[in-house]
C-alpha cells in the first residue's frame, strides 16, 4: 500500500486560527486579543518595534527602551487583557510639565489640563483666562474627534468645523490669542514634537487636538509615566497573551505571507516551512507588511501607491544622557520624575526646521526630557540620572551617520543646557539611541491609515503597524482595531 | 481596440506618421482629434467606406491610439497586474484582448498587449496610460517607452484585409499570432485586430517609413480609406464599447459613472477566475450589476444619442450612441439600462420632433455572444474556492 505522506523537508505546520507577526505593543495586543476570544494564535516576534531589556550605554547608566511616557493609551484593551493584574503600572499618573523658554523663564503646568490656568496665571495674570477657555474648548473639540483619531469611527462634527480646525496651521489658529508669546511657543511644541510640518505650514493645527485628544491613564490630555517604559507595557501584554494561550516564536526567518485565491493562508519561512492560517496580523511596518510579504505584483496599483508616498525629511532623535550628579538649576533639579520641555521661540523653530530640511542639525531644537532612573530604580548611580532626551526636528540620517551623530550630540548638550541651566558640565556620556522619521500631517496621517487597513484587498490580512497608529506606539488602538476586524473576519467565514 | 472619444476642441491636433497620406486621400476635409492626433471623420463618403471595410477591405490611420513598450525581466508580471490580458499565457508572437481596471473594479481603458519577444511587449492602449504605467511598473525591472509617435500603425479592415496585405507582401501567419518580417527594407511588425465587426490586421513599422508600406499597400489594391463615422457603424454592430462615449474612464468618473466589466458587456476580457490583475478583487466583491450596456435595435430612422429608454412607462436608461446600420437596414444604439428592465418590453424616445416613442429590441452582437458563452461558462464551473474559511 502507498503512503503518501509527506516525507522529510520543512514543517508544516496547521491546526492555527491567526498568526500575528511583529514584536511590537500593538502586534502584542492583537494576538492577547485574538487569544482571549478564544482563538488559537501564533505570535512571530519579527522585525523592528521590538522592545529589549534595559541597556547599559554608559557605565553604571541604563536606558530604558521606549518613550516611558504615553499620551495615548486604549483603556479598552486594559480593560479586555486586564493589564493592571498582569503587571502594567504607571510610575506617575497625571505628569506634571516643566516647560522652559528660550528667555530661560520656566513655567511648570500640572498633570490635570483643567488646572493648567493656575500655572500660566503665576507666569500672565493676563492670560489665564484665556488660557482657561482655549484649553476647555479645544478639548471639548478634541473629546468630538478622539474616536475619528483611534480609527473606531467616522468623524462626528460639523464640516464647518471639521475644515477649520484640520486645514489651519497652528499658527494662524494661536495669533492674538495670548499676550505672552510663551504660551504661543509652547503649544507651538507640544503640536509640532515629532511633526514633519512647521507650525506655520496648513494642516498643522489638528496635531494638537490629537495630542489633546489622547488619553492615558484616565485622563484626557493628560500624561503618564509607564513603570519600566514600553518594555513595562510589552511585558504586561506578553503575560496577558501567555495566559490566553498564545504561542510566542521568535525568528526573522519569514519569508512571505501565503496568498490562495486573494485570501491570506498562512506564513512560509526561508526554510520553505510554513503555518497555515486563515488570519494574519502584522504589526510590522506597512513596506515589510505588503512589499516585502505579498509583493508589489498581487497588490492593488492604487494601493501599492500609497506604500511609495515618500518619507520625511524630518525626524525626531533619542538620546541617551548619563548625568553625574544633581542638577544645578533648582527649578529644574526640584523634581526629576516629570517631563521637561524646552520650547523654542519662533525664530529658533523656524531656523531648525529649515536646517533639518535640508539635511543638517541646528540647535536649540523641541527637547522633551524625562529621567527613567527617577521613575525606576537601578538605572543610573546613587546620586547621578539618566536621561531621555527627544529632539526635533533633526534631518532623517541613519544611525551610522558619524558626522550627523556628531550634530545631534551637540544639539542634545545644547538642550540639555537650556533645560537645567549650568548643568551641561554634568554629562558624562552621551548615545544617540534611535531616529524616527517625523509623523506625516494627522489628516494626511489618518486617510493614510484607513488606506492602509482597509483597502489592500487581501481577505483575512490585517493592519496594525505603526503606519496604523496615530498618537504614539504606545497606544494600543491599532492593535485592538485589528484584532478586532480580524475576529469579525473569522466568525462569520470571511465576510469582514 | 476602438478610438476613444473624440476631441473636436483641440486646437492643434498633432500630424501622425499616416497623415500625409490621409490628407491626401480626404476628399470631404472632415477632422476630429483623438488623443491630440489628427483623425479623419469621414475621407468622402462613409456609406461607401462602410461597405469597403465590411465587405472587402479599407485602410485605416490607426495612429491616435496610444502605444508603448514594455522591456525587462518583470514585464509579463507587471502587465498581467495592469491589464486583464492573460500575459503569462502569450506565447511570442500572439496577442491577446484585454482591459485596464482600477482598483475598485471599474474600466479605466482597453489594452492590446502583443509579446514581441522573449522579454518585449506591445501594449496598445485607447488613451493614453503613461499615469498608470508609472504607478504599476514601480519596483519592477523593466523599461517602458511611449513609441506612440515614433511608430507608423496602419490598419486594413475588413473581411479582404488578409489577403491585402499578403498582396503587398506583407505575411501574416496565422489569424491569431503576430508576424514581424521585413518588406522594401521596413522593419515591420502584423497582429491580428477586429474593428467592431470586422476581422482586420495591424501593421506597425517604424514612422520615417509610414508612406513606404502605405503607398506599397495602395499600389498592389486600390483600397479605399476608412474615417472613424464609417468604423463606428462597424463598431456598433460589433457590439464593442467605446471609451468616453458609451462608458466613462473610471479615473474620471464619479462614482455613479464608474462601470465594471459585465456591466459594459465585456466580463469575457476581464475573468474572475484569471491569475491576480488590478481591480480583480473588486470586482469579485462587488455584486450584481445594476446596469448594463446593451445593443438595441430600434423601430426608427434613427436614435438620437441622450434620447431615454422606456419600460412601462419608466425611464430605465438612455441612448449613448447609434449609428443606422446597412447591412441590417436598421438603427441601432448602445444604450445604458437598469439590469431589471433587460427582460422587460422597451420603447426609445423622443425619436422625432414630436416626442414619438418606438419599439427597441435588444440585438445580439459577436460581443455580447462571446459575454454569454463567458457567463455561460463561469455558471457551470464549479468554484471551489467560494467555500468558506
Amino acid at each position: 500500500m502507498s503512503d503518501f505522506r509527506r516525507r522529510g523537508g520543512p514543517k508544516i505546520e496547521g491546526g492555527v486560527d491567526a498568526v500575528v507577526l511583529g514584536a511590537s505593543a500593538d502586534a502584542l495586543a492583537a494576538a492577547a486579543l485574538l487569544a482571549r476570544a478564544g482563538l488559537h494564535v501564533v505570535l512571530i516576534e519579527t522585525g523592528g518595534g521590538r522592545f529589549h531589556d534595559k541597556a547599559e550605554f554608559a557605565p553604571g547608566y541604563f536606558a530604558a527602551d521606549g518613550d516611558p511616557i504615553a499620551a495615548a493609551l486604549d483603556q479598552e484593551v486594559i480593560d479586555a487583557l486586564d493589564l493592571y493584574r498582569r503587571g502594567l503600572s504607571f510610575a506617575r499618573r497625571r505628569l506634571e510639565t516643566f516647560v522652559r523658554f528660550s528667555d530661560g523663564a520656566a513655567l511648570v503646568l500640572p498633570g490635570d489640563p483643567e488646572i493648567g490656568h493656575e500655572a500660566v496665571a503665576a507666569m500672565s495674570e493676563a492670560d489665564a483666562d484665556r488660557y482657561a477657555g482655549f484649553i476647555d474648548a479645544e478639548r471639548k473639540t478634541a473629546r468630538a474627534m478622539a474616536a475619528w483619531f483611534s480609527g473606531d469611527a467616522t468623524l462626528d462634527l460639523s464640516p464647518d468645523v471639521y475644515i477649520e480646525k484640520s486645514t489651519a496651521s497652528l499658527d494662524d489658529m494661536l495669533a492674538g490669542r495670548f499676550e505672552d508669546a510663551r504660551i504661543f511657543d509652547y503649544l507651538r511644541a507640544e503640536a509640532a514634537l515629532g511633526a514633519a510640518a512647521r507650525p506655520s505650514e496648513p494642516f498643522t493645527y489638528l496635531a494638537l487636538l490629537r495630542r489633546m485628544a489622547g488619553d492615558a491613564a484616565g485622563l484626557q490630555g493628560g500624561l503618564a509615566a509607564i513603570e519600566g517604559g514600553g518594555r513595562g507595557l510589552v511585558n504586561a501584554l506578553r503575560r496577558a497573551g501567555q495566559a490566553g494561550g498564545v504561542a510566542i516564536r521568535q525568528t526573522d526567518r519569514v519569508k512571505s505571507v501565503i496568498v490562495e485565491f486573494d485570501r491570506v493562508a498562512g506564513v512560509e519561512f526561508d526554510d520553505g516551512g510554513q503555518i497555515r492560517a486563515p488570519v494574519i496580523v502584522s504589526g510590522l511596518s506597512a513596506r515589510e507588511t505588503f512589499l516585502d510579504f505579498i509583493g508589489r505584483a498581487r497588490l492593488d496599483i492604487e494601493f501599492a501607491r500609497t506604500l511609495d508616498e515618500p518619507v520625511a525629511r524630518v525626524a525626531g532623535a533619542r538620546v541617551n544622557l548619563a548625568v553625574n550628579g544633581p542638577l544645578a538649576d533648582p527649578n529644574a533639579a526640584a523634581a526629576l520624575d516629570r517631563r521637561f520641555l524646552y520650547a523654542p521661540s519662533p525664530f529658533e523653530l523656524d531656523r531648525a526646521f529649515r536646517l533639518a530640511g535640508e539635511g543638517s542639525c541646528g540647535a536649540p531644537l523641541i527637547a522633551e526630557m524625562t529621567f527613567p532612573s527617577a521613575f525606576e530604580a537601578g538605572l543610573a548611580p546613587q546620586g547621578c540620572a539618566a536621561a531621555s532626551l527627544h529632539l526635533h526636528p533633526v534631518a532623517l540620517r541613519p544611525l551610522s551617520d558619524e558626522p550627523w551623530r556628531a550634530e545631534v550630540e551637540a544639539a542634545a548638550r545644547v538642550a540639555f543646557g537650556r533645560l537645567a541651566p549650568g548643568s551641561a558640565s554634568l554629562i558624562t556620556a552621551l548615545e544617540v539611541a534611535a531616529v524616527d522619521a517625523a509623523a506625516p500631517p494627522t489628516a494626511a496621517a489618518i486617510e493614510r491609515r484607513a488606506r492602509l487597513t482597509g483597502a489592500s484587498g487581501l481577505e483575512g490580512y490585517f493592519f496594525c503597524g505603526p503606519e496604523a497608529q496615530i498618537g504614539g506606539p504606545l497606544s494600543l488602538a491599532a492593535g485592538r482595531r485589528a484584532s478586532e476586524g480580524a475576529m469579525r473576519y473569522f466568525r462569520h467565514g470571511g465576510i469582514d | 481596440m476602438h478610438f476613444p472619444i473624440c476631441n473636436d476642441e483641440c486646437a492643434e491636433p498633432r500630424p501622425t506618421p499616416l497623415y500625409a497620406a490621409c490628407a491626401a486621400h480626404s476628399i470631404s476635409n472632415s477632422w476630429t482629434a483623438v488623443n491630440g492626433w489628427a483623425a479623419a471623420r469621414a475621407y468622402s463618403n462613409p456609406d461607401d467606406e462602410y461597405r469597403a471595410a465590411s465587405d472587402d477591405a479599407a485602410l485605416v490611420d490607426l495612429g491616435p491610439l496610444c502605444r508603448y513598450t514594455v522591456r525587462g525581466p518583470d514585464a509579463a508580471s507587471a502587465l498581467a497586474r495592469l491589464t486583464t490580458t492573460p500575459v503569462g499565457e502569450l506565447a511570442i508572437a500572439e496577442s491577446a484582448r484585454g482591459l485596464i481596471l482600477d482598483a475598485g473594479g471599474a474600466v479605466a481603458n482597453f489594452a492590446d498587449l502583443t509579446r514581441l519577444s522573449g522579454d518585449l511587449y506591445l501594449l496598445t492602449t485607447a488613451t493614453p496610460a503613461d499615469r498608470r504605467l508609472d504607478l504599476a511598473t514601480r519596483g519592477f525591472d523593466l523599461a517602458v517607452a511611449n513609441v506612440g509617435a515614433e511608430v507608423a500603425a496602419l490598419g486594413i479592415v475588413g473581411p479582404a484585409a488578409r489577403e491585402a496585405a499578403a498582396a503587398a507582401g506583407i505575411d501574416v501567419l496565422s489569424a491569431d499570432a503576430s508576424a514581424q518580417g521585413r518588406v522594401r527594407g521596413v522593419e515591420l511588425a502584423v497582429r491580428p485586430i477586429n474593428f467592431g465587426a470586422a476581422p482586420g490586421v495591424e501593421i506597425i513599422y517604424p514612422a520615417e517609413d509610414a508612406l513606404v508600406i502605405w503607398e506599397r499597400l495602395r499600389r498592389k489594391r486600390q483600397l479605399p480609406v476608412a474615417g472613424i463615422d464609417a468604423l463606428e457603424i462597424l463598431r456598433i454592430e460589433g457590439g464593442a464599447p467605446r471609451l468616453g462615449v458609451d462608458f466613462l474612464n473610471a479615473d474620471l468618473a464619479d462614482a455613479a459613472g464608474k462601470r465594471r466589466p459585465d456591466e459594459i458587456g465585456l466580463p469575457h476580457l476581464a475573468p474572475p477566475n484569471r491569475a491576480w490583475f488590478n481591480g480583480r478583487r473588486a470586482m469579485k466583491g462587488a455584486g450584481d450589476p445594476e446596469r448594463y450596456l446593451v445593443v438595441l435595435t430600434v423601430d426608427a430612422d434613427a436614435a438620437p444619442v441622450g434620447a431615454a429608454i422606456f419600460s412601462r412607462n419608466e425611464t430605465v436608461g438612455r441612448v449613448t450612441s447609434a449609428a443606422f446600420s446597412p447591412k441590417l437596414r436598421r438603427s441601432l444604439c448602445f444604450a445604458d439600462i437598469k439590469a431589471s428592465a433587460l427582460d422587460r418590453p422597451l420603447e426609445v424616445g423622443p425619436v422625432d420632433a414630436g416626442g414619438g416613442r418606438v419599439l427597441a429590441r435588444l440585438h445580439d452582437t459577436a460581443e455580447s455572444r462571446l459575454a454569454a458563452a463567458f457567463r455561460e461558462s463561469l455558471r457551470a464551473a464549479t468554484d471551489f474556492r467560494r467555500s468558506s474559511v
